[in-house]
């Protein structure tokens, strides 16, 4: 009765036993098959996914007090591979009548996940960052929103990145 | 030159023993390597959330809010076996090496807001023994009357000697309440490699 060994069961024939040719085989591609999957795991390893995106385009027409999904090229990212994501945006708002703060959220599956709200009471807008690290599965959609306090209208982009700091195998 | 057993002319009926003999010399190899392969690729890396509302932050007092403060706490993700998500994000400084760290969070006054009065963020190491901040990266905001609550994200890069301590701290100057976290509040850290000192010739 052929024996296994214990960690990746490399099978082995048993003392006394007849070994024949399939034991060599048999022992060679498990030992084989192991090392291709150690050879995968290296490769995935190396290659973690990146992305990102210079500017959503078109820009995107935020109206004050409405919390505005930006839209255009670019504006989501459909997460690849599940694993712990370090997302990260900034938001380059127009200038609109008046402002006094400004905000952009990051969304997975359009729930807010972190983002980060300034103040512009002196009706100077800048660009606004938000990062964080958050857990996603294959398929999370990630997008952004942005929402600002004032009157009037402005036009805004993003600009985002996505890197993969874990992989949940 | 492999050290893996070599059959010898007279152990010829033993080729069953020489079999398992080089299974487990493999084994234990190939072990060794994919140990070795993990320990490099996966960060260490820990991940956790408020489960609940923080209440009652104080003005004019740095608070630490990796922990919490009194709201719960659950693991997003973890994979260095720490148990306790509230002390989690504080104990991966233990390992030392580089760290990227940071956090995201909500803050919503109590009662009323004064008007663009601070909010200053902080994360980084400290010391354990004496409770003194050492590497610090700073994110500044005020919030305005108008806001409505603010949100607030940050990291850091950091060269951390093992057994130091690292956390968020939260401060405010809205002197007309205290402020509450909201629940969701995000603290992650991942050790990005060892600490290493290059030598020039």
């Amino acid at each position: 009765m052929p024996s296994a060994t214990p960690i990746y069961s490399f099978p082995y024939p048993c003392e006394g036993e007849d070994v024949t040719v399939a034991a060599f085989a048999n022992l060679a591609n498990a030992i084989d098959a192991k090392l291709l999957q150690l050879q995968s795991d290296e490769f995935e390893a190396l290659n973690r996914f990146n992305a990102s995106a210079e500017f959503t385009n078109p820009s995107t027409n935020v109206a004050a007090g409405v919390e505005t999904v930006i839209t255009g090229t670019d504006s989501t990212y459909i997460i690849p591979a599940t694993g712990v994501w370090l997302i990260s945006c900034t938001l380059f708002p127009g200038t609109p009548a008046t402002v006094s703060s400004v905000r952009v959220r990051v969304r997975k599956n359009a729930v807010a996940q972190f983002g980060n709200r300034v103040n512009t009471e002196t009706n100077v807008t800048f660009p606004t960052e938000a990062v964080c690290a958050i857990r996603c599965d294959a398929g999370d959609t990630i997008s952004f929103t942005c929402f600002y306090t004032g009157t009037g209208s402005m036009n805004v982009f993003v600009a985002w990145s996505a890197k993969m700091f874990v992989r949940i195998a | 030159m492999s050290d893996l057993n070599c059959p010898s002319p007279s152990a010829l009926g033993d080729v069953a023993l020489q079999l398992q003999q080089t299974a487990l010399q493999a084994e234990a190899k190939i072990f060794t390597q994919e140990q070795l392969l993990r320990r490099a690729v996966n960060n260490p890396t820990v991940v956790t959330t408020t489960t609940s509302t923080a209440t009652g932050l104080p003005a004019s007092v740095d608070t630490p809010i990796n922990g919490g403060v009194n709201a719960t706490m659950s693991t997003i993700f973890n994979n260095v076996a720490f148990t306790d998500a509230f002390s989690a994000f504080d104990e991966l400084f233990d390992l030392g090496g580089i760290i990227a760290c940071g956090a995201a969070f909500n803050v919503v006054a109590s009662g009323a807001v004064t008007d663009n009065s601070l909010r200053l963020t902080s994360v980084g190491t400290y010391n354990r023994s004496t409770g003194i901040d050492l590497l610090r990266a700073f994110y500044t905001n005020y919030e305005t009357t108008a806001s409505g609550g603010v949100d607030i994200s940050i990291q850091g890069v950091f060269a951390v000697q093992p057994g130091e301590g690292g956390r968020v701290l939260f401060r405010h100057e809205n002197a007309a309440s205290t402020l509450n976290m909201s629940t969701g509040a995000i603290f992650w850290a991942t050790r990005l490699g060892d600490l290493s000192v290059v030598k020039v010739v």
